[in-house]
């Protein structure tokens, strides 16, 4: 049973283990690769500060809120143990800042010491007058892809530095099930219109005095298109762009000049920061994440395809309860290949 | 009268933030630091410099609230301004948690410090053998930057700095018109204060950037306190005990019991170990006295003994001291005008 993972960022990675944790044991001729055009340092993952944070509102899509609940729980439940510093997990207290008061997120209940901001906090914050208080965690991809990585090549997990065309390249060479993670560019496999770019772009500056992270949000300009701060365990990101359909990975000057002011006037210590660098990415955005199975033609057999991309802007936060739900559709996968096999000519 | 000279004895915080309050209450005023040790050498230097009080028994507790409150909102505006990473002064967020839940829920500093509430069970699940604790947002001093904060306005405001040990305050009276005793446990032997005794603490300062909540055991033994750019586990209490060697065993000790808390200092690196003696009081002694030697009169304003608390009242003790100089100087300006008659 080949299983090819396309993408090497914390889904693909995430999902890879997942799956061979779960099934290695139930399948003993299952042989699992991850084939991919970029890898950690390189990847939309590796970009990301790290914050786990859904959006404001699921906009009812319960299922990514048990996603993202799934996820937390299960760091929270690695915090303790030695493998958390090499992770890169660690706790992370801060704010969420509003122009008005709103309706308390889907993840209150998640997140540690969820409260609403007292005046004397909001004082911190001018042009702000309301806000959440809470903790929640740090998941640095810079160290935790590699600990994937790790952990899968440990199991025997063979990686592949490609670029998969298409999927019938990967069942050409005799891939049972495909699983695709491939986050921004999934459109470049199928067609998917409702996948779209939200440009980011992030100064990781100096300034270990920063121990809070704190996130603006502002009713017109869309999620994560207001300021941000979000210290990491070396460097504090700076951010505040989300531009939707905006394709460029070009770090722009303009965006620069506002996050840098935004960012200083939000936080006026910040302007002793030192620069270190920046960078811009392509948040895999969609209305809902795609995970589901395909079925797909090859040939005169059927081939599958389970589907795990469209994480927009909350990837590290929901990962590891999709790679969960993804592991449960390759279950499914494998139950009905045994259920098949019988019927199938012995040729 | 030709403007007052004014020795501060001391040059740790207590030492150098009476300095800066004295230069901005009384501009006129000749003020000058002596001090056998300055940073990165002063016990100062050795503390975490949390803003979380400590009781001074003898202390009446509405004063020690405005001490806090006043050290409090001073560091608060700095914090949030570009001279921040400077002055070493950051918030910080974190949890006090307690074993056996204590008699007083909310301590009187509770409504200084932002946020304060107790912790929800999911919090406490983090600390199984701590049944209660409470959360909130306060201010760290991380030293030596704020010391050397502190030293740079002071020069900036004309104020010398001489590094030289006092002996007896006496020595300075030909040269001074008012001392300011900020010597800390110093001032056991320079003024012979009996009732101050050392606490003796020992801490670790360790790399390990990605703790950025503080915890502290409610009874005071064992914390940890995320600094700029290192963590400080601590720690001892060692009453009476005038020992500056660091101790290997309670290195240890301390590193096992703040792991305990926090299993990921199990990775911390570069571990660096400092000893303190917590110069204790009863009660801060910040009052006036006049010594008088044949004839000839010294004033001085005492501002020790702040023992474990020194960072979380600095301030406030500070304006109170400037407050009894200008009291000093008041007397001086009556007595010299007698003088003239």
């Amino acid at each position: 049973m080949r299983v090819a993972v396309i993408g090497a960022g914390v889904i693909g990675l995430s999902s890879a283990l997942c799956i061979h944790q779960q099934y290695h044991s139930l399948v003993p001729s299952l042989q699992l690769e991850v084939y991919a055009d970029c890898y950690t340092p390189n990847t939309t993952s590796d970009g990301a500060a790290g914050l786990w944070q859904p959006y404001l509102s699921d906009h009812g899509n319960l299922q990514e809120t048990l996603w993202n609940k799934e996820t937390f729980d299960h760091l929270l439940g690695q915090l303790g143990s030695p493998a958390a510093q090499e992770m890169g997990l660690f706790l992370l207290s801060g704010y969420n800042l509003f122009t008005q008061p709103v309706p308390d997120p889907s993840w209150r209940n998640i997140v540690l010491g969820f409260r609403n901001l007292t005046p004397k906090e909001l004082e911190l914050f001018p042009g702000y007058s309301y806000g959440w208080f809470n903790t929640a965690m740090m998941l640095e991809c810079r160290s935790y892809l590699p600990w994937l990585t790790n952990k899968l090549m440990q199991r025997g997990v063979k990686f592949f530095h490609k670029k998969v065309e298409s999927f019938q390249e990967m069942f050409a060479q005799g891939v049972d099930v495909v699983i695709n993670c491939t986050g921004m560019r999934a459109g470049e496999l199928q067609p998917d219109p409702e996948l779209q770019p939200g440009r980011g772009q992030i100064i990781k500056v100096l300034a270990p005095w920063v121990k809070h992270f704190i996130i603006t949000h502002s009713s017109h300009s869309g999620i994560y298109n207001s300021p941000y701060v979000i210290p990491g365990s070396e460097f504090t990101v700076l951010g505040g762009i989300n531009q939707r359909g905006n394709w460029s990975e070009e770090n722009s000057a303009q965006d620069h000049r506002t996050i840098w002011e935004s960012c200083c006037r939000l936080l006026p210590s910040l302007q002793k920061a030192k620069v270190v660098q920046e960078w811009s990415g392509l948040r895999p955005t969609r209305p809902r994440v795609r995970l589901e199975r395909e079925t797909i033609a090859h040939g005169h057999l059927q081939a599958e395809v389970i589907h795990n991309y469209g994480h927009g802007g909350f990837g590290i936060t929901i990962h590891w309860g999709c790679a969960m739900a993804a592991a449960r559709l390759f279950g499914s996968i494998l139950e009905e290949k045994k259920l098949a096999r019988p019927c199938q000519p012995h040729l | 009268m030709a403007a007052p000279k004014v020795a501060v004895v001391g040059a740790g915080v207590i030492g150098l933030s009476t300095a800066l309050c004295i230069v901005e209450t009384c501009p006129s005023c000749s003020v000058a630091v002596l001090s056998d040790q300055f940073s990165p050498n002063t016990t100062s230097d050795v503390a975490a410099g949390m803003l979380i009080p400590h009781t001074y028994p003898g202390t009446a507790i509405h004063v020690q609230k405005q001490w806090f409150k006043e050290t409090f909102s001073y560091l608060f505006a700095i914090s949030n301004s570009a001279e921040a990473s400077e002055a070493g002064i950051h918030l910080v967020s974190g949890w006090q948690i307690f074993k056996n839940t204590p008699k007083e829920e909310s301590p009187f500093w509770s409504d200084v410090v932002l946020g304060f509430r107790p912790m929800s069970k999911a919090e406490l699940q983090k600390f199984p053998q701590h049944h209660f604790g409470q959360a909130f947002t306060t201010l760290k001093c991380d030293c030596p930057p704020y010391l050397l904060w502190l030293e740079k306005r002071l020069k900036a405001a004309g104020v010398q700095m001489y590094t030289r040990k006092v002996s007896d305050l006496w020595e300075l009276h030909s040269q001074y018109n008012i001392v300011v005793n900020c010597a800390g446990i110093g001032a056991h032997h320079l003024v012979g204060d009996e009732k101050l005794f050392p606490v003796r603490g020992q801490v670790l300062e360790v790399h390990a950037p990605w703790v950025k909540n503080f915890i502290r055991d409610g009874d005071g033994s064992t914390y940890i306190y995320p600094g700029i750019h290192r963590v400080t586990l601590g720690g001892t209490r060692e009453k009476e005990n005038w020992s500056l060697s660091p101790d290997p065993d309670t290195t240890k000790n301390i590193f096992d019991r703040c792991c305990s808390l926090e299993p990921s200092l199990q990775g911390a690196q570069d571990v660096k170990v400092k000893v303190g003696l917590r110069p204790s009081r009863q009660s801060v002694r910040l009052n006036r006295e006049v010594l008088s030697q044949g004839g000839v009169k010294l004033l001085v304003v005492h501002n020790y003994g702040h023992g474990a608390g020194g960072f979380s009242v600095h301030r406030g003790t500070a304006k109170e001291a400037a407050h009894l100089v200008g009291e000093c100087i008041a007397a001086l300006q009556g007595s010299s005008s007698r003088a003239k008659l």
